[in-house]
């Protein structure tokens, strides 16, 4: 019971993923066989489905984009500011601040992570920006899957309709690669631009994505 | 805490009220996002490669 109140969270967003993933394999799954009859194809498997290159595309070309939306939010939030804003930093602290204020090295206290308490080196610029480096890694890796798997979706369309095939250079210069990735980022920055624009008038009581009901407009970055 | 920016007061000294409580199994759910998120990238990535 401790461990579901204190993990309420991520919990929380792991069932909702996998309910989510789960529906969405359910109904692409139907939708393909729908398909497949149209095209007086056999049905394949709901396992088959499930490891398939359309579905693994429809899955990973979301994920990219959300990963690109957090990493790209996490830099820019580094040196960008929004006056008034939850999502920011005061217009004085941008930059990536003074050892002293993110606690390093000699600033270090004694719970500080084993890597910020070194003076220097590898390790602490490695740790120091691992939340950034990681974020980007698995955006980069989902956009390569999404590539991939739509790669081979599109050859299959291609074989369909007794057109040529192309190679995977051939397919991330396609309009079809970019329309099916630029779809996703338009929304995912719209919704970043959104938030970090309506928390500077806008409150929500209880919620650390806002400031204080009672702060005011042009308090910047004040939720606790 | 904004959605992603730092916490603009995290140099402050935390409040003895707070206490540094052993995150236990904590560990378990940052471990088990890590898993799903490369076993999804790790199986569509390879069907991906395979099935062209």
């Amino acid at each position: 019971v401790r461990f579901v109140r204190e993990n309420s969270l991520s919990l929380c967003f792991g069932v909702l993923f996998l309910a989510a993933a789960a529906g969405q394999s359910i109904a692409g799954h139907a939708a393909f066989n729908a398909e497949q009859t149209a095209h007086g194809e056999s049905p394949v498997t709901y396992v088959r489905y499930l490891f398939s290159s359309q579905f693994g595309q429809a899955l990973l070309e979301n994920w990219q984009s959300e990963y690109l939306q957090f990493a790209l939010f996490i830099a820019a939030t580094i040196w960008l500011v929004q006056r008034g804003s939850n999502e920011s930093k005061p217009p004085e602290q941008a930059g990536r601040e003074s050892e002293r204020r993110q606690r390093l090295g000699p600033h270090s206290g004694p719970t500080s992570p084993r890597f910020a308490r070194f003076h220097g080196g590898l390790r602490r610029t490695l740790y120091s920006n691992s939340l950034l480096l990681v974020m980007l890694t698995i955006f980069l890796l989902s956009w390569f899957g999404q590539s991939v798997t739509g790669w081979t979706e599109f050859n299959e369309e291609q074989r369909q309709h007794d057109q040529p095939t192309v190679s995977w250079t051939g397919f991330v210069a396609n309009p079809t690669f970019w329309e099916q990735t630029l779809q996703n980022w338009q929304s995912e920055f719209l919704a970043v631009g959104s938030l970090a624009v309506f928390t500077i008038y806008l409150r929500q009581r209880g919620s650390p994505e806002s400031k204080p009901v009672g702060a005011a407009h042009d308090e910047t970055g004040s939720s606790g | 805490m904004a959605l992603l920016s730092s916490d603009s007061r995290s140099s402050l000294p935390r409040s003895p009220s707070a206490p540094h409580a052993k995150l236990g199994r904590v560990r378990v759910m940052f471990a088990a996002y890590l898993v799903v998120i490369a076993a999804g990238l790790g199986v569509y990535i390879t069907i991906g490669l395979l099935h062209r």
